[in-house]
């Protein structure tokens, strides 16, 4: 007779799951094309987020109330907790080729469920962990001086039950978002809306970082258990229920019954998902469906091709630009970084009028230039680079050049475009362009310094850090520059035709670098090959 | 000589992969380039193709010494890697133009050997797709077209058949002998000594580093008792008697024809 649950398969699929979730190699046990994972950046991942939740805690102890730090620390929490879920445990947990794995084996569907369910909670107890412990502890603190030492010594242990079933109600409402997802979209969209969620959640942290005060003053009526905006916010659910438990103010038997119906209504989707697993499984592996692109230069790339890209450098031009806009391990690290000059020049628009505060937010801007370049010789296909070994890239110089134009055209340009609308709107119409303008031909000096120092190809190495002391020279070398640029910006803008001199003038001194160095070859690519 | 490989050595810390190889193919030759794993072809195909630099010895490939201009050899080959990746974020068009222009094509020309490419292979209605929606097949079906779309006068295939569907293996079979018709030299690795014994004139049998049989297909079938490819590789490199090893494997799962009885009813070693 068929058995609905074998232990001794359960065991065997949970230890083997276990172990590739915590390796971080279950991508390459799966899928044996795929970049994969190694150990490390799961070990630096939960480094991060220990670190963050450490650093939020910390600001919010001194200066947040009992409700409010517990309210903020949660929804950290929680944050963190989703993008987990979303990014990478539900990716593993349901990778397609898991079917391709294990379905032909002889293991119940309930075995398998079981196992996979588990494998999950497993999960979140070690998220849950990284996230709350620092803050737990600290809580215990705030309870010891409000409520005594019996309950300051049971407060961390209530503050981890709690951020556990925050987790569980966070990964129930994503995983049916994520099935849902899975179910409507492609494969290539699917990763696609993942990939913008991501940058879209690492910019909220860093907003509500960079906005906490105001954030503080603004949760007084979510934290103080009185009105009704509790409702409105889950987190407030499970730090009310802490509260209330601990009989701190700010908490109310309302939190409670909210947390526990929440975590019900999660839960129950959340069980559905996981028994649909192997449905759902079947949905993603279906989804592979072709994903189409552009069958030729879109009309912007082809006329700014045409105006500034010369003939050798057409093919670095146009693969840099394609992966650029492609390749998710690139964007994922260089979208969040070019977001935070970004959110700090859009909150701080509305607060200064200041042409010198303006021109200083443009050269922050431009200082996260290099660093972004930095990371352009790696991508997800980074095993694809034997093909740069095999074929005869005589002048590896050019490719420089060309890569350095699709960099300009990708990332500086719209950059730019976006400074030049912002300063005409809140400086001046005819000053603000100028000064973007300005900002833009001074960082390019340094990009192109930057391309000068890459030492591999595009997109053709694996990813394991940025060389940190390579990168500190030329970070030291543009603050110096930018310093006198901003000056030179800043003295001559007061009079309108020196201002348009000097951006001439630099235009020109561009026009002459790519002469010279379209004159040279890079030295730094072996022609055997053997140096990429 | 297309290719001359003289004396060649190459060692891995003190592990030496290639002990003075010494291999020569002629214009329009098939050779067939074979051994067991570990032997050295992979590192031979790594020197042909300048993208390793021996320790010792001396490799001229169309006349041009791969030490001292290794751009200029990288041109006249046509190479597809046993395990090569792809960037699956390009679409087999735009990886094609991508290696077309790095050899320097003239575009007109590029485009116009691109879409035959494209739709002798079967990938016209796939043009446009990313290639990380790619089957293997597919997948290999770009390596092998983008390598030859420089028309080179040497091609280096290292188990070419990899993914590739029946239909797609007899296309490639017919490539390799009509470049070779027109004077391409091809330089043939691969494990699959019947293929090889089909699609080969000459063959090149390599173990632990070193040549132990070199010459026609007929000359190393001679080798052997079985008078086939396969028995000579076999009596060269290995000396085993893989019946009488099979036959132990295959006792190690049960007892004869008894299993396939118990096999009805459950399977047997099961609680």
């Amino acid at each position: 007779m068929k058995r609905l649950f074998d232990m001794s398969q359960y065991g065997t699929l949970l230890a083997a799951g276990l172990r590739l979730s915590l390796t971080g190699s279950r991508g390459e046990a799966t899928d044996q094309a795929g970049a994969g994972e190694d150990g490390s950046r799961h070990l630096l991942g939960a480094a991060y987020s220990l670190t963050l939740s450490t650093i939020v805690a910390a600001l919010l102890f001194t200066s947040a109330s009992p409700g409010q730090f517990l309210f903020f620390t949660t929804s950290l929490s929680m944050v963190f907790t989703a993008t987990a879920v979303i990014g990478e445990l539900a990716g593993g947990l349901f990778h397609p080729l898991d079917l391709a794995v294990t379905g032909h084996l002889p293991v119940s569907g309930f075995t398998r469920f079981v196992a996979r369910f588990t494998e999950l909670v497993a999960a979140l107890l070690v998220l849950t962990l990284n996230l709350n412990l620092t803050p737990a502890i600290l809580f215990g603190f705030m309870a010891t001086s409000a409520s005594g030492p019996l309950l300051g010594a049971a407060a961390p242990f209530v503050v981890l039950a709690a951020g556990f079933c925050a987790a569980l109600f966070t990964a129930g409402v994503c995983l049916v978002v994520y099935s849902l997802l899975a179910r409507v979209l492609t494969t290539a969209q699917f990763q696609g809306a993942l990939l913008y969620l991501n940058i879209f959640v690492s910019l909220a942290i860093l907003g509500l970082l960079c906005n906490i005060g105001r954030l503080i003053k603004a949760s007084a009526t979510v934290t103080d258990g009185a009105g009704g905006d509790q409702l409105l916010f889950p987190p407030a659910w499970f730090s009310g229920s802490v509260l209330a438990l601990l009989g701190l103010p700010g908490g109310t038997s309302a939190s409670v019954l909210f947390a526990a119906v929440g975590l019900c209504a999660a839960l129950l989707p959340l069980l559905a998902v996981a028994v649909g697993s192997e449905s759902l499984l079947s949905a993603l592996s279906g989804s592979r469906r072709a994903a189409r692109a552009k069958s030729a230069p879109g009309t912007m790339m082809g006329l700014f091709e045409k105006l500034f890209v010369r003939a050798d450098e057409k093919t670095a031009f146009e693969f840099t630009a394609v992966h650029l806009a492609r390749d998710r391990g690139f964007r994922l690290k260089a979208y969040p970084i070019l977001g935070v000059p970004i959110l700090m020049m859009v909150i701080s628009l509305f607060e200064s009028k200041d042409p010198l505060f303006f021109i200083l937010l443009l050269y922050l801007m431009n200082l996260y230039l290099p660093l972004v370049v930095s990371f352009l010789p790696f991508g997800d296909h980074f095993r694809a680079g034997w093909i740069f070994d095999a074929l005869p890239a005589e002048r590896p110089g050019s490719f420089a050049r060309g890569a350095e134009k699709a960099f300009v055209y990708r990332i500086m340009l719209p950059l730019g475009l976006l400074n030049a609308v912002a300063l005409s709107v809140f400086l001046s119409p005819v000053a603000g362009p100028l000064h973007a303008l300005f900002a833009f031909l001074g960082g390019l000096f340094v990009v192109g310094a930057r391309f000068r120092k890459l030492v591999a190809y595009p997109f053709s190495r694996e990813f394991r850090g940025v060389v940190t002391n390579d990168f500190t020279g030329v970070l030291f070398g543009s603050l110096v520059i930018f310093t006198a640029l901003a000056w030179f910006q800043l003295s001559t803008s007061r009079s309108l035709p020196l201002f348009v001199g000097l951006i001439a003038a630099m235009a020109l001194l561009h026009k002459v670098r790519y002469r010279v160095l379209s004159r040279q070859c890079a030295p730094t690519v072996d022609p055997h090959g053997e140096g990429r | 000589m297309i290719i001359e490989l003289e004396n060649v050595s190459k060692s891995y810390g003190p592990k030496p992969a290639l002990r003075g190889v010494s291999v020569a193919a002629a214009p329009g030759e098939v050779l067939g380039y074979l051994g067991p794993n570990g032997a050295g072809k992979t590192t031979t195909v790594k020197i042909l193709s300048a993208t390793l630099r021996p320790d010792a010895g001396r490799v001229t490939v169309c006349g041009l010494d791969a030490a001292s201009d290794p751009v200029g050899v990288k041109s006249r080959i046509g190479y597809v890697p046993e395990v090569a990746a792809l960037y699956e974020s390009m679409t087999p068009t735009e990886y094609g133009r991508f290696v077309g222009r790095l050899h320097r094509l003239d575009e007109a020309l590029l485009e116009r050997r691109l879409d035959t490419s494209l739709e002798i292979f079967g990938l016209g209605p796939n043009r446009h797709d990313l290639m990380a929606t790619f089957s293997k097949g597919m997948k290999q079906k770009v390596l092998i077209f983008t390598a030859l779309l420089h028309n080179p006068p040497l091609v280096i295939l290292d188990e070419p058949l990899n993914g590739l569907d029946a239909n797609a293996a007899l296309l490639l079979k017919d490539i390799i002998a009509r470049l070779a018709a027109r004077g391409r030299t091809v330089f043939y690795c691969s494990h699959l000594l019947d293929v090889v014994e089909k699609v080969c004139d000459r063959v090149i049998i390599l173990k632990e580093g070193r040549v132990l049989a070199d010459g026609t297909v007929d000359d190393v079938r001679a080798l052997s008792e079985s008078g086939s490819i396969e028995g000579a590789f076999s009596d060269l490199t290995s000396n085993t008697d893989w019946g009488g090893l099979a036959e132990e494997f295959v006792d190690s799962l049960g007892d004869s024809a008894d299993s396939l009885g118990d096999s009805l009813g459950g399977i047997e070693g099961r609680p």
